[in-house]
């Protein structure tokens, strides 16, 4: 018979296994790498008015105003693209269905302040959008908090913090004078993702088994 | 009360441990990504894998996508025994704090 402390060793063991294999990453690295290309790729095109020539082309639009919504809406798609094919990859390698209870549970934990962030980006204008998108996109991410890893708690709270000095900096009236809403996009989707991606990014490490012979293997 | 002597030997070891917990995590585990997350040799997972095979706690699946793939899951005798394991050893440090 085990002693009770050889018993509370394995079930600790156990505990921490079950945590690790139950981890679900919203956001993977290649996601993040995604999201930061498109953040600056948008911001690019918008700078040199490529985008607003285009745009333009559609007479019933507003340029100043849906010019903004409808480039970041243009990144977001190509990016939740990207994470959707990496997302099927994952699940027929390893022989999952696409929708696994990880992705279940990440879905029911990013979909209300996600669908706040969507009526918002709808109803705002574009000095406000950026900082209300960042303060539920932070949201959005710590919601998974309770099994997501925690570099996603991280990218959660910087987003969440970048968005509330953002909107502290409109009211007192800073904002504008350091800063636009795309260059506030770009430094927060662009930049915090860029910096995730690279912290984030999967290395291979070779595994040494302590007592695994060649023979083993 | 429990009988601590029905401590199942096949599951009380620490490789066999592993795979029996993560394999009551997920419908099926692939054999690299049990590898990975155990950080096993491929002859170590092998053999505590045949072992829990043999004794009917863990079903085998061969099968051919890409590449051919060989996926794990729990048989319903292999669960059953890991709650019992889990009930004992819970039972036991219970008895410990008492």
């Amino acid at each position: 018979m085990p002693s009770s402390t050889e018993a509370e060793e394995n079930l600790r063991v156990i505990r921490s296994l079950m945590e690790k294999a139950t981890i679900y990453r919203a956001v993977s690295a290649p996601t993040a790498l995604a999201g930061g290309v498109a953040a600056l790729v948008v911001s690019t095109l918008w700078m040199q008015n490529l985008f607003l020539k285009w745009l333009e082309s559609f007479k019933w639009l507003e340029p100043s105003v849906d010019s903004f919504r409808i480039r970041w809406f243009l990144a977001l798609i190509f990016t939740l693209a990207v994470n959707s094919l990496l997302i099927l990859r994952e699940a027929r390698r390893r022989g999952d269905p696409l929708i696994s209870p990880g992705m279940r549970a990440a879905m029911v934990a990013l979909l209300p302040p996600m669908l706040c962030g969507a009526v918002f980006f709808l109803i705002m204008g574009p000095v406000h959008t950026p900082v209300y998108l960042a303060v539920f996109y932070g949201l959005a991410l710590l919601a998974t908090g309770h099994f997501a890893p925690r570099s996603i708690v991280w990218l959660g709270w910087s987003f969440l913090i970048a968005g509330l000095v953002g909107y502290l900096s409109i009211v007192d009236g800073s904002f504008s004078a350091m800063c636009t809403p795309d260059r506030f996009m770009v430094l927060t989707f662009g930049g915090f993702h860029f910096v995730y991606a690279a912290c984030t990014w999967p290395r291979k490490i070779p595994v040494v088994v302590p007592g695994a012979t060649r023979s083993d293997v | 009360m429990f009988d601590f002597d029905k401590l199942d030997k096949i599951i009380h070891e620490k490789g066999r441990l592993g795979i029996m917990t993560l394999l009551a995590t997920r419908p099926s585990w692939s054999f690299q990504d049990l590898k990975a997350e155990l950080e096993m040799s491929d002859g170590n997972l092998i053999t505590h894998l045949r072992t829990l095979h043999d004794n009917g706690y863990v079903a085998v699946t061969k099968e051919i996508r890409d590449r051919p793939q060989t996926s794990y899951s729990l048989t319903s005798k292999g669960r059953k025994s890991f709650q019992d394991y889990l009930t004992i050893l819970e039972q036991i440090v219970k008895a410990g704090r008492q």
